[in-house]
């Protein structure tokens, strides 16, 4: 198949060059002259060409140092004889049989200016329509602007907030994932990130499921988009089904279209430019101290000895009084190392540098363009151990052999170094950790720290065992265990343009990427502290992965416009992608040295594992646009797709759309309101799909499961689910377009409504009566359930003010998604709420808006006993029989005073599931970002604002830090725990592994709107006068402040909290490495 | 020219249509995909073993518990909710009935594809087909016994579950209507006249479905039914055939020949037994669980059984006979010399090795587990005999039968006398069957038995005072309590299946 294509494309290449056809032979000779000094002299070195009329070169020559040159020009056909010369305006003669022909040079006066020649050609979609011809939402940004100033190490994080309707939760870690949102997760299981489309073709992030490095978590390969910033030149979001549509199935969920920087006709241009920016971490929430610490164990140990009564009191009395860790004991062996006064959490976080230098070279003559560039990048994270290193390098040549055919090549190399400690959770166990135990070996002469790791945490240790996740050294963690990821990639992409008729053109490309992932981990024992011959001593695995994906793309355009009142655009397209990829990973432990990693230098094997994959798409998409007397539009597109991953019966899919639209200013009634420039209606309707993911998931397929004695045993494995079928979705967009004042103000607003129906959902429980036991009676995919996003998105750009001097702007938008469960999905087992500290329940309800928590009304401390007894519903106290007052019951524990107090909603006088209730939602209201522009001369100031507004979210990281349960060190928040009567706090008394003190309640859900002053950044271009006495074109000095201040009431680290990928998730913060202040300083020189 | 060009472009770009559907069938390389699987005799035989393979998995996780800890005979020394009457709907490990339902899918595929495998290999017989069903037959019968002697009422699935075309959610059937399907199955397969007597190996002989097992399992479930005539005919099937391969009772009274059904195993006396073989490093677990020693051993005897293994012992000893199914028979106690005032009781049946108190070395602990052997149906046709009519003279052959079974044992014959009364006699039944088949996981479903007949006729005298009398892991009131209601003698629908299945109702007295 793919053959065919690239068999197609060759032919085509050949069509181009038939041209060439049996011809005569002249010769031409002449001389060419510059004016130096007024005086004419011979010009060496100027190019002179015979081409046909469309501009097609056929033969060359330059003139030697006498100014001569001599050509053979083809006898019959019309031909036309071209000089040019870098600097000089080039000079065209059509030939009429001349065999002499004498020529003066003239200078290029606009070669020397540095004014970019602005594009002429109105600007077109892949689909060969125009913005002012679309009926789809879009919206577009200029790359440049962004990426001059401010220090953004990917493409994501210089979106965040830009975009209506664009969600963007960016991480703090370098090279971490952020997940992108464009209206809403409109999915349950598979895939809802946007299609990224480069240059035009389909940029596969997507990691295959069958991807199973034993230890890898899927984000640690994240989605990198392995480009750099400074490359691209605009990025445009489309949102609706309509307009996402041309980009078949894989748009379903927005697309963002991405376009790098092309070479440009004129002079080579190179550009330098640096940036170094300082990460500042900000101020983490206070530990108790060492002593504080100790206090606070003994306090929760005694406590619950307390209420535990006398009879069964004895191992908690035993805890408190045997423990040497949490007791003054000067002859224990270990005293000193835990009678220190430990902050871990310094040890572990640094202030970082980012590093980011790019070069780009640009240029190109009357045939050919091209760019080439190189960057670098340098990410330090501020947890020690975390660090981001990329190298980027593009190149792009464009080739026209005339004016019909012109070819393009891009090629693009990346090649990114991910370092990162063993567990993401070194942070999480910094701040556990107890304060009074020391890092290092305490020197017993002189009482002061050594550099030797003091490393016990075996079974005996007060805070036990390293137990796979939890309880290791964060500092060894940090220093020596690593988790690497090496991503290589090699992109390439072939296209061909070739214009067939008037109007009627060709377009083709052939892309292949390759992309190749070397994944390291190490765990050091010494972190662990574990013996030899545990799983988990010098743990370490190796794995590899490897992916080619293929696509091709052939199209034929059609444009066609008759006397200014009918214009159609039709396009036919077809496109092919193949995705294959292997990998394989191991895992051995017990290796004596970090380098051992490989299975073959010894250690024992903890897991093997390797899989291939393979995914084949083929799309056939028809679009046809209509414009009427240049207002009113038509647009219709059909897509036709199939997909590998789906059984032979439901592997097409067909997904029509259609849209209107109306530019009313154009109508008479309107011509002569002056201040309105546009007013542009937009409607449009379409239906797009989600194929299941993995290489054929509905094939059934039989394993061998062993022997019945000598009888070899094969057994149905998984079954054949020939009822899979697309995903579908159909979404309607309404909007409107306004520009005033000479599109000085300008505002978008749109409406839409997105039902998605069949959802896929992956690995669903089927009844274990199906026989399918020992798989866990799992199906991979099953359709069902329904849901809808809707929703509403406004922006407004508005240039204040603007003279010689001044520019004043500014751009506000925001947007607001309902995300709503139409139809609960027939399989969907919800997980079961268990009674348990620390829990939330979870409840999907039809008709209900999704990221529900449900939990307990928190009521602060019971201050004594008088309060614990249950109340009914009147408020009086209820007693049992002997007429004794009830004592409310967390769960199975009486309560006492100094426990939570929960609501008892029910007033049965006991706290359990009856008394759990709505109290609150993760999705927000709003989100939307804005910003002003001030520019006197060459002075700019820029600011940007981002904001969610209206989100709720369960602070699990404090619910952790206080809830005084296990030996975890707490925040200083609990030294304010109730102790005695009348003690005014809401926390409640320290227990030790006993009582339900911190149920999920809204005590820990808190609302984490934000407003974060994102950027604000001072720019400086040199004046030109200066720029010229250093031979440059443009010097720009730049200062950036990176999310510099936050407005919010949350009390976590980080309002700016990622939200679950799954719909049945709850939005949790876990303290990941918050957002550090950033400043950046840079100068970018272009000459 | 140009528009020859135009011509030809279509044609590339029609050619390309055409075949991109082919284009788009990719097979996963690493797996053997079900359409291209059923294409000769050895895939239906390689399914059909895993059937086996799946019920072998079974025995120590399901057989053996679900078959014996509520009735008491023997009982698990680490806490079991199947013995205290516990059980509820989240005790998935309990009352999972999905290991049966896969061994049924095994059964329903072979019976649904064999046929497509036949008409692509000639060497296929007729035949071999038909046994093939059988086989199937037999599986799916045996499995929807055991879930119908344990649920009750379960959904009936006769359909094959190879691919989504049919509904997963099915509601259950009636205890009768899961009892017909099970007889018409085994009808089914003896009806195709190709049901083997033997296979070519000894193994397969008493590890796969025969005729003979199909007989077995058919005067079960006609007891369990109370059709009590046709019990009586398919275990005269069995015990009056004339086939030289037809399993016989072992009569001679030794030790040695007794015990050499458990080691080395399939004994003549077999007609269906779980495999095992330590040559091909298959072993299991049996010879720990019961291994007094083993710090891993789980089942011991019930002291009130105990007492009684210890009194047919001291029979023997004081008449001078050889002791057979007695200590290191039936039963062992921690030391040989102090037995008689032994506290500690438990099966030798799995641990014993050929030698008289020599226990299995490691190496061997490949037991296999017997479900089905002529003693069972000896004592399966006095039962019968007795049910099926008022007859002294069938009553005397019951009770002949239950003496052939004693005799072997060397012990006192029970003699029938015309005072006995029904319950009588099926007293002696109960209590021969109790003794002669430990530890095969039948006590429980004996009871059941015996109890629910009749409308609950026995239920006080057989299955109450049985149970309160030998099961002390549970307090009595309690047990009688939980007893008192006959839907808890039945187990419930484990919670993730109800979920899973939306047509499912908890089965009663757990809602």
């Amino acid at each position: 198949m793919n053959r065919k294509i690239f068999g197609l494309l060759i032919f085509m290449i050949l069509l181009g060059s038939q041209v060439l056809q049996a011809q005569g032979v002249r010769y031409i000779k002449g001389k060419v002259y510059e004016i130096i000094n007024n005086k004419k002299e011979p010009s060496t070195g100027v190019n002179v060409v015979i081409s046909t009329e469309q501009n097609r070169l056929l033969i060359g020559t330059i003139t030697n140092i006498m100014g001569e040159y001599s050509l053979k020009v083809p006898t019959d056909g019309a031909y036309k004889v071209v000089f040019s010369f870098i600097g000089m305006k080039p000079q065209t003669f059509r030939y009429t049989g001349q065999t002499e022909l004498n020529v003066t040079m003239e200078e290029d006066a606009h070669s020397l200016s540095d004014v970019v020649i602005t594009q002429q050609r109105q600007e077109k979609s892949e689909m060969g329509i125009t913005m002012r011809e679309q009926t789809s939402a879009t919206q577009k940004i200029n790359m440049d602007e962004i990426v001059k100033n401010l220090p953004v190490a990917s493409v994501e994080e210089a979106l965040q907030g830009r975009m209506a309707g664009v969600d963007i939760i960016a991480s703090g870690d370098p090279g971490a994932k952020s997940s992108i949102r464009i209206r809403g997760t409109a999915t349950l299981n598979s895939n809802s990130d946007p299609l990224i489309v480069i240059n035009g073709v389909p940029y596969k992030t997507k990691i295959n499921d069958s991807f199973n490095f034993s230890t890898a978590n899927q984000e640690d390969y994240a989605d990198m988009l392995n480009i750099s910033p400074t490359d691209i030149e605009t990025i445009e979001v489309l949102k609706d089904a309509a307009s996402t549509a041309v980009y078949g199935t894989s748009g379903a969920n927005g697309v963002l279209l991405i376009t790098t920087k092309k070479g440009v006709k004129g002079n080579t241009h190179f550009t330098i430019s640096s940036k170094e920016t300082a990460k500042i971490e900000p101020n983490a929430i206070p530990m108790l101290n060492g002593d504080q610490y100790v206090a606070f164990i003994q306090d929760a140990i005694w406590n619950t000895a307390n209420a535990q009564g006398i009879a069964n009191s004895a191992d908690y009395l035993k805890k408190l009084f045997d423990t040497p860790e949490i007791n003054y004991n000067p002859t224990w062996r270990y005293f000193d190392e835990y009678n220190a006064n430990t902050d871990w959490l310094s040890y572990i976080k640094k202030n970082a540098i980012i590093s980011d230098n790019s070069f780009s070279m640009s240029g190109g003559g009357d045939k050919a363009t091209y760019r080439f560039s190189l960057a670098q990048m340098d990410e330090g994270g501020t947890t020690v151990g975390t660090d981001l290193k990329r190298l980027t390098t593009s190149l792009n040549i464009g080739y026209s052999f005339s004016d019909k055919l012109k070819v393009n090549a891009d090629f693009a190399y990346s090649d990114a170094d991910k370092k990162a400690p063993w567990t993401s959770s070194v942070r999480a166990e910094a701040l556990n950790k107890m304060p009074n135990k020391s890092p290092f070996w305490i020197d017993s002469q002189t009482g002061l720290a050594t550099d030797k790791y003091f490393t016990r945490q075996n079974s005996q240790e007060f805070q036990g065992a390293f137990d796979g996740s939890t309880n290791f050294h964060p500092i060894i963690m940090a220093n020596e265990s690593y988790s690497n990821t090496r991503q290589k990639e090699e992109n390439m992409t072939f296209r061909l343009n070739y214009d067939i008729l008037n109007g009627l053109s060709y377009i083709g490309y052939v892309s292949m990427k390759f992309n190749t992932a070397k994944y390291r981990t190490f765990l050091p024992q010494s972190a662990t502290d574990v013996t030899i011959d545990n799983s988990y001593a010098n743990l370490s695995s190796d794995g590899y992965s490897n992916n080619l994906a293929l696509q091709t793309e052939n199209k034929l355009m059609y444009r066609k416009n008759w006397k200014q009142m009918h214009n159609i655009v039709a396009t036919v397209l077809w496109r092919t992608s193949q995705s294959v990829s292997s990998n394989y990973s191991t895992e051995i432990y017990g290796a004596s040295s970090a380098g051992m990693s490989d299975p073959v230098t010894g250690g024992s094997i903890r897991s093997l594992g390797s899989s291939n994959s393979e995914v084949r798409t083929l799309s056939g998409i028809g679009n046809f646009n209509y414009t009427l007397m240049n207002r009113y539009i038509l647009n219709g597109t059909v897509n036709y797709e199939g997909n590998s991953s789906l059984g032979n019966a439901n592997r097409w899919g067909l997904f029509p759309s259609l849209g209107f639209a109306w530019h009313a200013q154009e109508e008479d009634f309107f011509k002569d309101i002056k201040w309105l420039d546009q007013l542009k209606f937009r409607a449009s309707i379409g239906q797009s799909g989600q194929a299941p993911s993995g290489t054929a998931p509905y094939v059934g397929t039989y394993k061998s499961i062993g022997q019945y004695i000598t009888n070899e045993a094969i057994t149905p494995f998984s079954m054949q689910l020939n009822k899979l079928k697309w995903e579908s979705s159909t979404e309607s967009d309404f909007g409107v377009d306004l520009g005033f004042l000479n599109n000085k103000l300008t505002m978008t607003f749109d409406y839409y409504y997105k039902y998605t129906n069949d959802l896929l959902q992956q690995s669903v429980t089927i009844p274990s009566s199906a026989g399918y036991n020992d798989q866990s009676n799992k199906i991979s995919y099953f359709n069902s359930g329904a849901l809808s996003n809707r929703g509403w998105e406004y922006r407004i750009d508005y240039e204040i003010f603007k003279n010689e001097d001044w520019i004043l702007s500014s751009n506000f938008n925001i947007n607001r998604n309902i995300n709503t469960i139409e139809t609960l999905p027939e399989n969907l087992v919800e997980s079961v709420y268990k009674f348990s500290n620390g829990e939330y329940a979870q409840k999907l309800i039809a008709g209900t808006p999704v990221g529900s928590f449900f939990g307990y009304k928190y009521a602060g401390v019971y201050q004594n006993t008088e309060e614990t007894y249950a109340r009914d519903a009147e408020g009086n106290v209820m007693v049992n029989l002997f007429d004794d007052p009830i004592v409310m019951k967390n769960g199975k524990y009486t309560c006492y005073p100094g426990d939570a107090k929960y609501v008892d909603l029910n007033n049965d006088g006991i706290i359990n599931e009856k008394d759990i209730i709505y109290i609150g939602n993760s999705m927000p209201l709003v989100t939307g970002g804005g910003g002003f522009n001030v520019k006197y001369k060459n002075l700019s100031v820029t600011t940007f604002f981002h904001y969610r507004l209206g989100q709720k979210i369960i602070n699990k990281a404090r619910m952790e830090s206080e809830s005084m349960y296990g030996t975890d060190n707490q925040s200083k928040a609990v030294l304010r725990r109730w102790r005695n009567e009348g003690d005014d706090t809401n926390i409640p008394r320290a227990l030790w592994n006993y009582g339900m003190n911190y149920l999920g309640s809204d005590r820990f859900v808190e609302d984490c709107s934000f407003l974060r002053l994102k950027t604000l950044s001072v720019s400086y271009n040199v004046p030109k006068s200066v720029c010229k006495k250093l031979y440059t074109n443009s010097i720009n000095i730049f200062l950036t402040g990176y999310d510099m201040f936050t407005w919010t009431s949350y009390t976590g680290q980080d309002p700016e909290v990622s939200l679950p990928t799954g719909i049945k998730d709850l939005a949790f913060d876990n303290a990941q490495t918050p957002r550090s202040r950033r400043f950046a300083a840079g100068i970018s020189i272009n000459f | 020219m140009k528009s020859i060009k135009h011509i030809l472009l279509s044609v590339l770009l029609i050619a390309a249509f055409s075949s991109c559907n082919g284009w788009l069938e990719v097979i996963p390389q690493d797996k053997q995909t079900s359409d291209a699987y059923w294409n000769s005799q050895e895939d239906v035989d390689a399914v059909l073993n895993s059937g086996y393979l799946y019920l072998r998995n079974m025995t120590i996780s399901y057989l053996i518990p679900l078959g014996e800890l509520r009735g008491g005979s023997i009982y698990s020394i680490t806490t079991n909710k199947l013995q205290s009457f516990q059980v509820k709907p989240t005790d998935e490990s309990i009352c999972n009935w999905g290991p049966f339902y896969q061994i049924v899918n095994i059964a329903n595929v072979v019976l649904a594809n064999a046929k497509k495998a036949q008409a692509k290999d000639d060497t296929y017989e007729d035949e071999e087909l038909k046994a093939h069903y059988c086989e199937a037959y037999f599986l799916r019968a045996l499995s929807y016994f055991y879930l119908v002697r344990n649920w009750r009422e379960v959904p009936l699935i006769t359909t094959a579950f190879e691919d989504d075309s049919h509904t997963y959610n099915v509601a259950k059937s009636s205890e009768a209507d899961i009892i017909k399907q099970i007889k018409s199955d085994i009808l089914a397969a003896l009806n195709t006249g190709a049901a083997k007597e033997t296979y070519s190996t000894t193994w397969e002989t008493k590890g796969r479905a025969t005729k003979w097992a199909l007989y077995a399992l058919m005067a079960d479930v006609c007891l369990w039914s109370e059709d009590y005539a046709k019990a009586e005919e398919y275990c005269d099937d069995l015990m009056n055939a004339h086939s030289g391969n037809a399993p016989a009772l072992m009569t001679t009274p030794t030790h040695a020949k007794w015990f050499s059904m458990f080691n080395p195993g399939n004994s003549n006396e077999s007609i269906f037994e779980l495999q095992w073989e330590y040559q091909e490093n298959q072993t299991n677990t049996l010879p720990v669980l019961f291994d007094n020693l083993n710090t891993n051993r789980k089942y011991q005897l019930s002291s009130k059984l105990l007492e009684e293994f210890k009194s047919e012992y001291t029979y023997t000893l004081d008449n001078e006979l050889e002791a057979v199914r007695s200590l290191y028979g039936g039963f062992y106690t921690e030391n040989l010399l102090t037995w008689e005032s032994a506290t500690n009781g438990f099966v030798w049946k799995y641990c014993g090795s050929q030698t008289l108190t020599d226990k299995r070395t490691a190496t061997y602990y490949d037991p296999n587990f017997i479900m089905y052997r002529m003693a069972d149906v000896f004592l399966m046709k006095a039962e019968a005999l007795v049910l099926k009519s008022d007859s002294k003279a069938d009553w005397k052959t019951a009770v002949s039968l239950v003496d052939s079974i004693r005799q072997r044992s060397n012990l006192e014959k029970l003699g029938y006398s015309d005072d006995y009364k029904e319950e009588d006699i099926l007293k002696m039944i109960l209590y021969e069957r109790r003794m002669e088949l430990v530890g095969e996981g039948k006590c429980w479903y004996d009871l059941l038995r015996f109890g629910r007949r009749s409308n609950n006729k026995y239920k006080t005298m057989f299955l109450v005072d049985n149970v309160t009398l030998y099961n002390k892991q549970a307090g009595e009131s309690w047990l009688i309590s939980v007893m008192s209601n006959d839907d808890a003698l039945f187990l419930p629908i484990s919670e993730s299946e109800l979920k899973a299945n939306s047509l499912l109702v908890q089965n009663p007295y757990y809602y």
